[in-house]
């Protein structure tokens, strides 16, 4: 049995910082201007914010939270500063969800953001013995995977590439994004190797950036003056880490959690419409839609080279690029989700807006494990 | 660099992991793990606790030193504080017990790898801790 929202709660207003390389910003600069843009998107100021949960992985100095919300006002509301590796900012947000959910507070800020150093992103510290044993490589973690579900399952390497292709294509119609250009099958599979089979073009890029979204309860939209019709339903959160079980397949802890998020959303994968997964590596892009049920397990890949997770697809994924070209800043990337399918189920999205869209679902993955899964109902 | 140098140190290899046991002349070694007397699942190292049935009824054991290549990558931009040649092979090996281990795959052509090949576990020096002493590193190698 899962856990009821006591009244629904709403996503009134989002922000976002483009993605990308920032050198001359500060991560309190791309912060405070995601968080502005959810303000004046939800039609509200700061004094009224009752409380604010920020979402970040890298350490920049203590209650971070506090020093970027500072410069819009001392007003004394309780900020919360959350770490959950790349789920930071979905973490945050589903916290503030059932907070306002549950009435202790009618309206929330929810925001992340990051300036990610150049390089791969290591999980352990120098000291750790794992850096001599040459295991310490996120996206071999991710390669060994690809290997072993080519090994199971005949999927082809273009497969894979084809997730990176998706992502670059509907990037290009995304301003916001780091990467705004066409890349071909070839330019994806011949680029540099990182790990094999996944070429730099299958890594997502490290980036700088910021995300924001105000939450409220719907019954007290009205008071605030919100336009109505571009209120957003949060319509089921869930969150898990590693249950004994999931050594069992990459794609189980995403189930755990999407089963959860269905269950209280009272709906299932077949009434999805507009998809975000976590491809920080492109074979992820393809286990997490078996892990949203929306494929059978080992089929995914099938779906992917038939181009059914396009815009004009079936399954529209990923489509502001995902974090494989929009980028991504750890603890920005669970809010950038849940913004695209804002922007995609108010019929906002332009260029790359998927028709009419009524349901959105967002799996956001962070080492730990840790997975949540958020849906969003128009 | 002093006038009077110091009299070299014995080297005296230390394992790269807690788990990994060295024999006497540090030339072979076993993986230290642990059993649940409740419901019989394995570890690798020395957990407190049964992760599959929280059980703290937990005999030590000696986990096997060969195993079947569960998956692999062949690795061309390295982490950071890789002292080996690059490209290099990670392989992930089944254990017999249910485990697996994480290791460098070596002396084999990084073309012939396959998924299911056997591999046994070697011994090989991975670095030298700060005073000089060699650390161990267990890496596997094809059955031939």
């Amino acid at each position: 049995m899962v856990a009821k929202p006591m009244r629904e709660v709403v996503v009134a207003g989002i922000g976002l910082h483009p993605f990308g390389r920032f050198p001359e910003k500060s991560v309190e600069e791309m912060a405070g201007r995601a968080v502005l843009e959810a303000l004046k998107d939800a039609g509200i100021t700061y004094p009224q914010i009752q409380a604010g949960y920020f979402g970040h992985v890298y350490y920049n100095g203590m209650s971070m939270g506090e020093g970027i919300l500072r410069g819009l006002g001392l007003t004394g509301i309780p900020i919360f500063n959350v770490e959950n590796a790349c789920s930071s900012s979905s973490t945050a947000f589903e916290m503030a969800f059932w907070a306002v959910a549950s009435g202790v507070y009618d309206i929330a800020l929810t925001f992340g953001a990051e300036k990610v150093p150049r390089g791969p992103v290591s999980i352990t510290g120098a000291a750790s013995p794992s850096r001599l044993m040459g295991t310490d490589h996120m996206m071999a973690s991710y390669a060994m995977r690809a290997r072993r579900y080519m090994y199971d399952y005949g999927c082809p390497v273009e497969a894979f590439a084809h997730v990176a292709v998706k992502a670059h294509r509907n990037a290009t119609m995304n301003p916001y994004a780091q990467f705004q250009k066409v890349f071909t099958m070839e330019e994806v599979l011949n680029s540099r190797m990182i790990a094999d089979p996944l070429t730099l073009y299958q890594c997502c890029p490290t980036s700088d950036g910021a995300s924001a979204a105000v939450i409220c309860a719907k019954d007290i939209a009205k008071k605030y003056k919100m336009d109505m019709k571009r209120l957003i339903t949060i319509a089921g959160v869930g969150i898990k880490t590693n249950d004994f079980n999931d050594k069992n397949g990459e794609h189980l802890i995403a189930m755990r959690t999407a089963r959860e998020a269905y269950e209280m959303a009272g709906l299932g994968p077949k009434d999805v419409d507009v998809v975000q997964v976590h491809d920080a590596a492109t074979n992820a892009g393809i286990f997490q839609l078996e892990g949203l049920e929306l494929v059978e397990r080992g089929k995914g890949w099938e779906l992917e080279l038939k181009g059914e997770t396009e815009i004009n697809g079936r399954i529209p994924v990923n489509t502001d690029g995902g974090l494989q070209a929009i980028g991504h800043p750890l603890g920005a990337t669970g809010i950038r989700m849940l913004h695209e399918l804002t922007t995609q189920l108010r019929g906002e999205a332009g260029q790359r807006q998927v028709k009419n869209p009524k349901i959105g679902i967002a799996e956001n993955s962070g080492a730990g494990e840790v997975c949540t899964v958020i849906i969003l109902k128009k | 660099m002093t006038i009077n140098e110091a009299t070299p140190k014995a080297n005296k290899p230390i394992p790269v992991m807690r788990f990994l046991k060295l024999s006497e002349d540090a030339k072979t070694g076993v993986f230290l793990g642990k059993k649940c007397r409740t419901c019989g699942e394995f570890y690798v190292g020395f957990p407190i606790f049964c992760l599959k049935c929280s059980s703290t009824d937990l005999a030590p054991v000696e986990l096997s030193k060969e195993g079947t290549l569960r998956t692999y990558t062949v690795i061309y931009t390295p982490p950071a504080g890789w002292q080996g040649a690059v490209p290099y092979t990670l392989g992930d090996v089944d254990l017999a017990e249910g485990v697996s281990l994480l290791a460098e795959v070596i002396d084999l052509p990084k073309e012939d790898i396959k998924i299911g090949m056997k591999m046994r576990m070697v011994l090989r020096i991975g670095g030298k801790d700060t005073e000089g002493n060699d650390i161990m590193v267990y890496k596997w190698q094809p059955v031939k």
